[in-house]
């Protein structure tokens, strides 16, 4: 039913166009014509001109009359570059598609007329790709780094427009290494006998840079520094090696007995410490931070309870709190002893840094309900730190409409 | 078209536009939209006395009574229908926080947070609790009564889903991932919900998996179910507590509708846990953000 419908549209929307069409221009050197008016001298001197500019056939992509579309141009940008571009359809289809290309922002790195890089690159490509990912200046500061990092040439492990592998890799887990770094006895050697190639190798070692030697990350957990590998793996040459000699629990629990029976017990439990499963958010060889996160910062957390956020370019979902404030400022991420594992009671976490607040502020706690629900009022009865869409975290304007959703009197007074 | 060539540009451009207007009109696809399936029957709160706070867990015992864990001060309370509203009949102190709850026809069973013994509970011979042992080291999580008395516990530690029936205890399946939530499907088999992954999924007496299916986001947001009902045959009910609704699927697992969404009112959610459809085919829902519980009738299937 769909399919008739767009073809009814197709024949239609074909009429309209053709009862409407001007008469056919007289054929026009559009270069000359269009840079009448527009400087396009420079890229059009670059050294990789787009063939289309080059060509002066500004109307490939530009209508010179009128478009619904900025910059005059035919169609959306991206939609317009697939059109000649083709090879780039395919890629679209992958799961993993880098957010400029997903958002159609194609011009962010090539610049549509000429550019002076190979493959119509605005600048480098380890320039272009640092001019987004901020984190590349804190890896270039570091000792140790991946020669293909180091020479610039990100592509030689991420795809620039998309992927079937999570943060665009070429190949999946450890296959993107194996492609350069072979396995041999010496490798073997050198990872305890056991057959690491079989696990993703960046669990481990950081691929961009680090300060330690073999490009390991910061932090190495200590059974795994000194090589006691048989702490809780059974041996390399066993038939499932990476096997648990024990229940995760009972493995981290014989050292941080405190932190698992606390986990375990706990109220509210995280969902993942609720049954031990440490290695969700820790890595027990080598991770970010003091607490060996698998990941570095809040990003340990997002990437269960915001996935894809960051790229997804949805505003209003999970808005950081501004200042220094992480995910565990508030929350308990072993579990707590409240909902939403708040590590204390909720009015005393913010009083803590919004002190003169907590003291002038709307009346709160159990003496004071909340109309709508019942419940004693708190700071998140009007602020929703995650996904406020007014000022100061409100959930409604606050010059009538929060108050108004409780104080439903006030909107009749005067009347 | 070869007539319009011969009119004036004007008229050409008035017939365009006629086109086109006509040919949208046409080609528009009728809105499909989710239907909005629930409306708010009853909002169920505690007493003075024994307010509701944190509601955890729902389990139903009959029509007109059902128990909700509330895991501030560690109580279950047992509420009973009064003409069309709920009123707060007994609480009863638990001896650790509960996680989940379930009543197999006869009591309420509950689980309690690091305790290997889930609490059994018969309201109607006075309430007491007795502990019923679980083999040492569960972790006991989602909870689920199944036809026949037989109940099934989730042990987070070991990722093995246990089917409990009089003293025996049965390793039913192992779940790789972490279970949310646990209904019966009515006949032999059961629902699992698995929060980080959005999905839900259906597995026959044997532990063999009947169905997956994604629940749908609500925009940007992935669903998180955390709890489930289902009907013998017919929709699946699951509750999503990051899109503070429930979603209904049909029974080829297709959305059938949503009812709820976030708020503080009446009639609205805000991150809510535990989810039981009562034999009148009423669903409760234990809104955890708001402290409360809240009844809703159900009223329309598929639709446009």
């Amino acid at each position: 039913m769909n399919a008739m419908r767009w073809i009814v549209a197709g024949v239609v929307l074909g009429a309209a166009a053709a009862a409407a069409e001007l008469p056919p221009a007289q054929a026009v050197d559009q270069r000359e014509v269009c840079l009448q008016c527009h400087d396009l001298a420079d890229a059009l001197a670059a050294r990789v001109p787009h063939p289309p500019a080059a060509r002066g056939e500004c109307t490939s992509c530009h209508n010179p009359h009128v478009a619904r579309f900025e910059k005059l141009l035919r169609a959306q940008p991206g939609p317009l570059c697939v059109k000649c571009h083709q090879e780039l359809a395919a890629e679209l289809a992958r799961p993993e598609v880098h957010a400029p290309v997903a958002e159609g922002r194609c011009a962010t790195c090539h610049p549509p007329h000429g550019a002076d890089h190979a493959g119509l690159l605005a600048r480098p490509a380890a320039e272009l790709c640092r001019s987004c990912h901020g984190e590349v200046e804190a890896w270039q500061q570091r000792q140790v780094r991946h020669e293909p990092f180091a020479r610039g040439r990100c592509a030689v492990c991420h795809e620039p427009h998309a992927s079937a592998n999570a943060r665009l890799l070429k190949a999946e887990g450890s296959r993107v290494c194996t492609g350069c770094h072979t396995i041999d006895d010496a490798f073997r050697q050198r990872h305890g006998g056991y057959p690491v190639e079989r696990a993703a190798c960046q669990t481990c070692h950081d691929p961009h840079a680090s300060s330690r030697k073999g490009l390991m990350r910061e932090t190495v957990h200590a059974p795994f520094a000194q090589g006691a590998c048989g702490t809780c793996h059974a041996a390399g040459s066993a038939a499932e090696p990476f096997a648990l000699l024990k229940p995760q629990r009972e493995l981290c629990g014989d050292c941080h007995a405190a932190e698992v029976a606390a986990s375990l017990a706990a109220p509210f439990p995280h969902v993942s410490a609720g049954g031990g499963e440490c290695t969700d958010c820790h890595n027990p060889h080598a991770g970010e931070g003091e607490a060996l996160l698998q990941r570095e910062g809040d990003a340990t957390c997002l990437a269960c309870h915001d996935p894809g956020g960051a790229s997804s370019g949805q505003p209003g979902r999970h808005v950081t709190h501004t200042g220094d404030v992480a995910c565990a400022s508030c929350h308990a991420p072993h579990g707590g002893e409240r909902p939403l594992l708040f590590a204390r009671d909720q009015v005393e976490v913010c009083g803590e840094c919004h002190e003169h607040q907590h003291g002038i502020t709307h009346p709160l706690g159990e003496s004071t309900l909340d109309p709508r629900s019942s419940n004693p009022m708190d700071c998140g009865s009007c602020h929703g730190i995650h996904f406020a869409p007014y000022p100061k975290y409100m959930h409604a304007s606050e010059s009538r409409d929060l108050c108004v959703g409780c104080h439903k009197d006030i909107g009749r007074r005067g009347q | 078209m070869l007539a319009l060539t011969s009119r004036p540009w004007p008229a050409r451009a008035l017939v365009a536009v006629a086109i086109c207007l006509w040919g949208v009109a046409a080609v528009a696809p009728a809105q499909v939209q989710a239907n909005r399936i629930l409306t708010s029957s009853a909002v169920v709160d505690g007493t003075k006395e024994e307010p509701l706070r944190w509601p955890v867990a729902l389990a139903a015992a009959s029509d007109d009574e059902f128990a909700v864990a509330d895991a501030w001060k560690s109580r279950l309370l047992v509420f009973r229908r009064v003409g069309a509203s709920w009123s707060l009949e007994r609480a009863i102190a638990l001896p650790a926080t509960p996680v989940a709850a379930a009543h197999d026809g006869r009591r309420y069973l509950v689980a309690l947070r690091g305790r290997d013994e889930l609490a059994v509970v018969d309201a109607a011979a006075g309430g007491g609790v007795v502990r019923r042992a679980l083999p040492k080291s569960v972790v006991p999580g989602a909870l689920a009564a199944l036809p026949g008395g037989a109940l099934l516990v989730w042990d987070a530690a070991s990722g093995r889903l246990l089917e409990l029936r009089g003293d025996e205890v049965a390793v039913r399946q192992t779940i790789d991932e972490t279970v949310t939530a646990l209904a019966s499907d009515g006949a032999d088999g059961y629902w699992v919900a698995i929060g980080e992954a959005g999905e839900v999924r259906r597995y026959d007496r044997v532990g063999r998996e009947l169905a997956r299916w994604r629940v749908p986001a609500d925009g940007p947001v992935p669903a998180w179910p955390a709890g489930l009902a289902a009907e013998v045959g017919g929709r699946l009910f699951v509750l999503d507590r990051h899109g503070h609704r429930v979603v209904a699927l049909d029974s080829d697992g297709r959305l059938a509708g949503v009812g709820s969404g976030r708020g503080w009112e009446p009639g609205l959610l805000m991150l809510p846990k535990g989810l039981v459809r009562l034999a009148g085919g009423d669903l409760l829902v234990g809104d955890q953000g708001n402290g409360r519980v809240q009844s809703f009738a159900i009223v329309g299937g598929i639709g446009r």
